[in-house]
């Protein structure tokens, strides 16, 4: 038997156990149904079975019975018609009740005349009837003997074959009343008074061969005359002859049939002797035989002594009761035969039908187990269970879409899996399952004794290249790029990172020259039409890292050459790592920084050059930082910027500026417009302009308070954008400066477009102006053309009293620089602002 | 294959299946049977139980009619469906005392000739129709007029019945029809009350109305029955206990108690009555528990059985019966006609030896007309001898010295003993020469010629109808039509005369001295009747009858309604 069929969960243990469940139930039902219904019928058969046996055996008992009785009735009748009710009464035998008297002798002597031959007539006639009576043994008549004390009546019995012959007659006289065996048959009917079947009893004048006196049932009739008991007439038949008949009825198996007389005493029972009280049967006789009712033919039964037994009686019009009894064990056998039968076949027929069902099942369930396997297999990652079954049903028709759903999902797993992998564009793996194989080769390469390196390659200007050559030419640059480096390093350590970038690992020997060799391929890729590429390299000796981590120094020792239109390669070193870690404290404690006030906002005056007094103050921030002391801002500015959080320093700035202003003004000190850098990602981060709006005016400050100081290189990276913005703060009423004009690659166009209100020069342009002729031309003509524009001009890095003349001299409107003062806290700059006191030339010593 | 596997699989499936079905089919169809059959069975039962069960099962003689103006017979119907205007009860000293019964009071007149009766309120015939005082009327009418009437002489005594009876103060037919002109001496007052005036008074009158033949009709159906009335079932209707509900001629009557009697509904369901006539299956019937009453007169010697031992003692009933076994002797016949004749038959039978050796000695021998028991009843009166020499004498001396042929005439419904009484009479008179011819008659024919006076001598019972000597006397001896009637042909008008006459003697003792006086003279001087004997009446009951007893007659008929049978038995 296959295993799987002990799974209970099973929908083929399912249908066997429903089927089962069913036909049981069923079974059980009709099975009780019949039980019932025929073990009603069973009984109700066996009551009229056993009512029919009774009735039958009493009717041929009662037609034995009557004819008996009426012999001696008619005996009976014709001992009281022939005798002289006159012939009585004269002689005194009689009617003495109206005039008691003593007989004579002459009446005696009539009276026992006339009864001799009364008695002689009517033996003559009783004999002749008790010759055609079956069985009968004895006849008698026993005249009373207050009628005659000399006739006695007459007594003849059957002594074998030869016919009746005279007994002497019995004395009545002479019986004894207590001597209820042997005297019954005298005393009864007279006690009744009424005709009498007596017994069983016994007489001395009836024994069998052995001389032992024989049970014997009279039926016996008083005969009255005139009102007055003449005697008893009687006939006598032996028990043994009574029940010939009854000893032949067998009631099913041992049943039987047995007679009691009227008193409940055992004329024939298999079981008890004859005159014998039954003790079983005692108790339940009193109660129901000898009730009023003549017959039981309801369903009687009865415990007899640990056997139950079915019953049924009837009374004889003898007084006699006829009782047939059968086990009820008996009676039920062939019903719990055929019950037993039906157990049996019904448990054969579930066996069976569970064998069946089993097998039928288990056929139309097969491909059904064939699917269940093959998804099961599936789950586990295995597509290639067999599925043959190909029938038109249902299941066939789930087994096709099982097959074709597993194919549909195994091919879109396999499309998943290599999307999920690699890079659509290139077929190289993608950087998450790179990292996976660049940990196995660094492993393996370790293994070997050999040190990895990770290499990050980045073609330079990719973005501009795709721009000249369109899309398509840039992606098979990349493929081919890609199919380089694969053919360098391995399908397995290499990746493309994204973009423009790849990673590759590597064994750390030789690695140079390998890179050089890519390098010079990639140069003649697509056919010469090629990009520049920075590798940069991390050696894992410089710390054992992770591959991602590995990966991203690379990156950064790529990055680091940052801005170079060439190829080459660049280890990543330890300055690197302190780079590195250096951001990231200056990252990590930022906030903590601001928090604390770590960071303060330091203050560097802007004299005006006509009257050398404070007319701006722009606004600094100093870090001193408790671990790391004094930050140089060009330490964390770039940090800052490139991690775009600058934004929350520079609204740290405002804030204590816009506080400042606010505490000159409570204080009713005059003070000047303060400047404010803002840096390019804090365009970014918020509505900058809004942001300040809100601010000052949330806290009441004059907005032309607030001067907003924007460096040319910002305007330069997005000149629409930033020129609106320009404009917004000017709408506003900020003014807003120009910063470090001349530092970087701007052109004099934005000045066209964009209306600043000053432009601040960078400190080169004065540092310059100290060597040559050249650079103060230009700064003189700047101003100029500020002027022009109706810009005004501020110059920064003022160190010397001659680069202040010189400035005033080209009329540059605004100074500012350690000869005036370095940027220090607000406190140290109060009291001049507030008495426009000049600014004292500092000099450099 | 696996298809082919399948589709057996199926088939066995679905023969399975079939076989469970019809095996729980089966099942189902056996259970319908056997409930079937039991419903059945207790359908029959119900209906058996419904019908007779707890009726009381008597057997009685089949009445030619229950109309008892027409008859003197099978009283019992009467008892049972009818009622009248009064009733005899047992009352102190064995004396029967009169009881309202329809009439709820009444007042008698000084002069004795002035009945004014109070009918009970509210008493309604089983019909529905209510008890007025026209019915009395109509009854009392009818009665007087009704060709086949043999009850006349109860309302011979009221004032215009004799013109009534003659057609002479009206044109009442055969069937009788109600004229209150006709009835002279009776008065409605209105419908319950009523006078009756008497001719003169009466003093066993009220007596009289307590009698079957007094028995008080509904007018409606009697009359709408014409005369089919006590001959079916539908047109016996009265105010009594039981309402006779069906009777099945040779088979028997089924009477249904009267829930909605004026004395209250009988305390059993009714009664289950059988014609039966053989002694032997009477006795049969009583044996097995299938009849309530046995009446020992109806099986002969076997009597005996029930008389002796233990067995019956508790409900074996005895009691004297108020009435006279007599020989009527018919003077108009030859040589009867011979006072000498008459006493000698009188002397030749030994009546002790008569009563002992039939009836075992229970019973008394009656010497007069009024049997022990009677009201008026004379325990001094002279004992007819038993004297064969004298009797013998006077044979001779009436020139019938060696005696002479006598027919002796006997009913076929007459009991054993009867018969044995008849044939010991037989032999008593041959002893003084006597020879008796005994024929045995039809009973119808047998009554046809005792009414035509032509009966030579029979021998039969007269029980008390009511208990005044009247009932005995004037039967027999008021009138010529009455001793015609029974064969006697009395002849001495100057007796009858007194007879009449003393029925309107006031004064109690005087009345009974009176009719003690012609006791003795038609019995011991004028020998007209001889007189034999008066029975103890026995009977036994089955022992789920209750109530039972027996009524002052020494008949147990009367009390029917105070009888039931207990059902636990």
């Amino acid at each position: 038997m296959d295993l799987r069929s002990l799974n209970f969960h099973s929908i083929r243990a399912k249908i066997i156990g429903i089927t089962i469940t069913a036909i049981l139930t069923t079974v059980v039902a009709i099975y009780f149904a019949c039980f019932s219904t025929v073990q009603v019928e069973n009984d109700r058969r066996a009551v009229e079975l056993m009512n029919l046996i009774t009735a039958d055996t009493a009717n041929t008992a009662e037609k034995y019975l009557e004819s008996i009785q009426r012999s001696v009735e008619a005996a009976a009748s014709m001992a009281g018609d022939s005798l002289s009710s006159v012939t009585l009464i004269d002689n005194a035998a009689a009617g003495d009740y109206l005039k008691p008297k003593e007989r004579t002798d002459e009446q005696n002597a009539a009276l026992d005349a006339y009864l001799e031959k009364y008695c002689s007539r009517l033996q003559e006639s009783f004999g002749s009837f008790a010759d055609r009576t079956y069985g009968a043994v004895s006849y008698f008549y026993c005249i009373n003997p207050e009628i005659s004390d000399s006739v006695h009546g007459f007594y003849y019995a059957k002594s074998g074959k030869a016919g009746y012959t005279e007994r002497a007659p019995i004395d009545a006289s002479l019986l004894d009343a207590g001597d209820i065996e042997h005297s019954t048959w005298y005393f009864t009917p007279i006690e009744r008074g009424r005709p009498s079947w007596i017994g069983p009893y016994r007489s001395s004048m009836q024994t069998d061969q052995q001389g032992e006196e024989i049970w014997l049932c009279s039926y016996v009739v008083p005969v009255y005359k005139a009102g007055m008991l003449i005697g008893v007439i009687g006939l006598d038949i032996p028990v043994d002859t009574l029940i010939s008949q009854l000893r032949d009825v067998h009631v099913y198996e041992s049943g039987y049939a047995c007679l009691l007389n009227e008193e409940g005493l055992v004329i024939y029972h298999p079981e008890y002797e004859t005159g014998s009280v039954a003790e079983k049967y005692e108790t339940f006789i009193r109660e129901k035989l000898l009730q009023n009712k003549s017959s039981g033919d309801d369903l009687i039964r009865y415990d007899d002594g640990g056997t139950e037994r079915q019953l049924s009686y009837t009374t004889l019009s003898s007084g006699m009761k006829l009782v047939v009894t059968a086990p009820v064990a008996e009676i039920s056998a062939s019903w719990r035969q055929l019950f037993s039968f039906i157990v049996i076949i019904t448990v054969l027929v579930l066996m069976l039908f569970a064998v069946l069902t089993f097998v039928i099942v288990s056929r139309i369930m097969q491909p059904l187990a064939d699917v269940t396997e093959a998804s099961q297999r599936l789950a586990a990652g295995d597509y290639e269970a067999e599925l043959s079954y190909d029938k038109k049903d249902e299941l066939g028709v789930l087994t096709r879409n099982f097959s074709r759903m597993r194919d549909k999902q195994k091919e879109a797993i396999e499309d998943l899996n290599r999307r999920a992998y690699t890079d659509a564009l290139t077929g190289l793996p993608n950087m998450r399952h790179f990292f996976t194989l660049a940990e196995n080769e660094k492993k393996r390469l370790n293994a070997e004794g050999r040190k990895a390196v990770m290499l990050y390659m980045d073609l330079i200007g990719m973005k501009d290249y795709n721009t000249q050559f369109g899309f398509d030419e840039g992606d098979r640059l990349l493929i081919e790029i890609a199919n380089m480096i694969e053919a360098h390093f391995g399908y397995s350590c290499v990746c493309r990172y994204g973009d423009d970038h790849f990673a590759a690992v590597t064994s750390a020997d030789g690695v140079a020259g390998r890179i050089e060799n890519l390098l010079d391929a990639c140069s003649r890729a697509n056919n010469g039409n090629s990009l520049p590429m920075a590798v940069g390299i991390y050696p894992d000796n410089i710390e054992d890292v992770n591959v991602s981590i590995a990966c991203d120094r690379a990156k950064y020792a790529a990055d680091a050459n940052r801005g170079a239109y060439m190829s080459g390669f660049y280890r990543f070193d330890a300055s690197m790592l302190d780079e590195i870690e250096n951001t990231r404290f200056i990252i990590g404690r930022l906030d903590r920084a601001l928090e604390e006030g770590w960071i303060k906002v330091y203050y560097q005056p802007i004299v005006s050059s006509e009257s050398g007094r404070i007319c701006d103050v722009e606004a600094l921030s100093r870090w001193v930082d408790p671990e790391k002391g004094f930050l140089s801002p060009a330490e964390f500015i770039p940090v800052l910027e490139n991690s775009r959080l600058i934004y929350k320093l520079d609204l740290y700035v405002l804030d204590r500026i816009i506080e400042n202003i606010k505490r000159q003004e409570a204080a009713g000190h005059r003070t000047v417009p303060h400047s404010v850098n803002l840096s390019r990602s804090d365009f970014d981060s918020c509505d900058i302009v809004e942001e300040i709006r809100r601010r000052v005016d949330d806290a009441g400050v004059s907005r032309d308070m607030l001067t907003i100081e924007i460096t040319e290189s910002i305007v330069g990276s997005d000149f629409e954008f930033m020129k609106e913005q320009v404009e917004r703060f000017r709408r506003l009423g900020f003014k807003v400066w120009m910063d470090d004009f001349g530092s970087g690659y701007s052109s004099l166009d934005v000045l066209q477009d964009i209306r600043f209100d000053l432009l601040k020069f960078d400190m080169r342009f004065l540092r310059r102006a100290d060597e040559s002729d050249e650079s103060r031309v230009i700064l003189r003509e700047l101003t100029v053309m500020a002027g022009e524009l109706g810009m005004d001009t501020l110059c920064e890095g003022v160190e010397t009293a001659t680069q202040a003349a010189f400035l005033k001299e080209i009329g540059c409107g605004r100074q500012q620089g350690y000869l005036y003062s370095k940027p220090v806290p607000y406190e140290e700059l109060e009291a001049k602002i507030q008495f426009a006191g000049e600014m004292e030339e500092q000099r450099n010593e | 294959m696996l298809s082919t596997k399948i589709r057996t699989g199926r088939i066995l499936c679905l023969l399975l299946i079939s076989a469970l079905v019809s095996v729980s089919f089966a099942a189902c169809s056996g259970q319908g049977n056997s409930a079937g059959g039991k419903g059945g069975e207790t359908a029959n039962a119900g209906s058996a139980s419904a019908s007779t069960d707890d009726y009381i099962v008597s057997v009685w003689d089949e009445p030619s009619t229950v109309d008892f103006q027409c008859t003197t017979l099978y009283y019992n119907t009467a008892y049972c469906v009818f009622d009248r205007l009064v009733r005899m009860e047992s009352g102190h000293n064995d004396l029967a005392v009169i009881r309202p019964s329809l009439a709820d009071s009444w007042e008698i007149s000084d002069d004795g000739r002035e009945y004014t009766f109070h009918l009970r309120e509210g008493v309604r015939f089983s019909n529905g129709s209510e008890l007025t005082s026209s019915d009395v009327l109509y009854t009392i009418t009818r009665l007087l007029t009704h060709p086949e009437s043999s009850n006349r002489d109860i309302a011979e005594c009221i004032l215009g019945a004799e013109e009534l009876e003659n057609g002479k103060s009206g044109t009442a037919s055969g069937s009788g029809t109600a004229n209150t002109g006709t009835l002279k001496g009776f008065k409605i007052i209105d419908d319950l009350d009523f006078t009756i005036t008497l001719d003169e008074p009466y003093e066993a009158f009220l007596a009289a109305l307590s009698m079957p033949g007094a028995s008080i009709l509904d007018e409606e159906t009697t009359e709408a029955a014409g005369d089919d009335f006590g001959k079916d079932a539908e047109s016996t209707i009265g105010t009594g206990p039981f309402i006779l509900k069906s009777w099945e001629k040779g088979k028997g009557m089924l009477f249904e108690a009267n829930p909605e009697c004026w004395a209250g509904a009988p305390a059993s369901a009714g009664l289950d009555v059988r014609f039966v006539q053989d002694s032997e299956e009477v006795r049969k019937l009583f044996d097995d528990g299938k009849l309530d009453i046995m009446d020992l007169s109806d099986i002969d010697s076997a009597s005996e059985y029930y008389i002796h031992g233990d067995i019956y003692k508790d409900r074996l009933y005895s009691a004297p019966q108020v009435g006279i076994n007599y020989i009527a002797l018919n003077e108009s016949k030859k040589p009867l006609d011979d006072v000498r004749v008459r006493k000698a038959l009188q002397l030749a039978l030994d009546r002790t030896m008569l009563l002992s050796s039939i009836y075992g000695g229970r019973g008394q021998v009656e010497n007069g007309i009024y049997p022990h028991g009677l009201y008026g009843f004379d325990p001094d009166l002279e004992a007819i001898p038993y004297d064969i020499k004298e009797a013998a004498s006077l044979l001779s001396q009436a020139g019938y010295a060696d005696g002479f042929e006598l027919d002796f005439s006997v009913r076929t419904s007459s009991t054993r003993s009867e018969m044995d009484m008849v044939r010991m009479i037989a032999d008593m008179w041959s002893e003084i020469g006597v020879k008796t011819n005994i024929h045995v008659l039809e009973d119808d024919e047998f009554m046809e010629l005792r009414k035509k006076g032509e009966l030579a001598c029979y021998q039969a019972t007269w029980i008390a109808d009511y208990n005044d000597p009247d009932n005995f006397v004037y039967t027999f001896f008021g009138n010529k039509a009455n001793t015609l009637d029974r064969s006697l042909c009395y002849t001495d008008e100057d007796v009858m005369k007194r007879v009449r006459r003393a029925r309107t003697i006031q004064d109690p003792e005087k009345r009974i001295e009176e009719y003690r006086e012609l006791e003795r003279i038609i019995v011991q001087e004028d020998c007209a009747w001889v007189p034999l004997l008066s029975r103890t009446r026995y009977y036994v009951v089955s022992e789920r009858l209750e109530g039972f007893h027996v009524a002052w007659t020494g008949r147990y008929f009367i009390n029917y309604r105070d009888m039931s049978v207990s059902s636990t038995k």
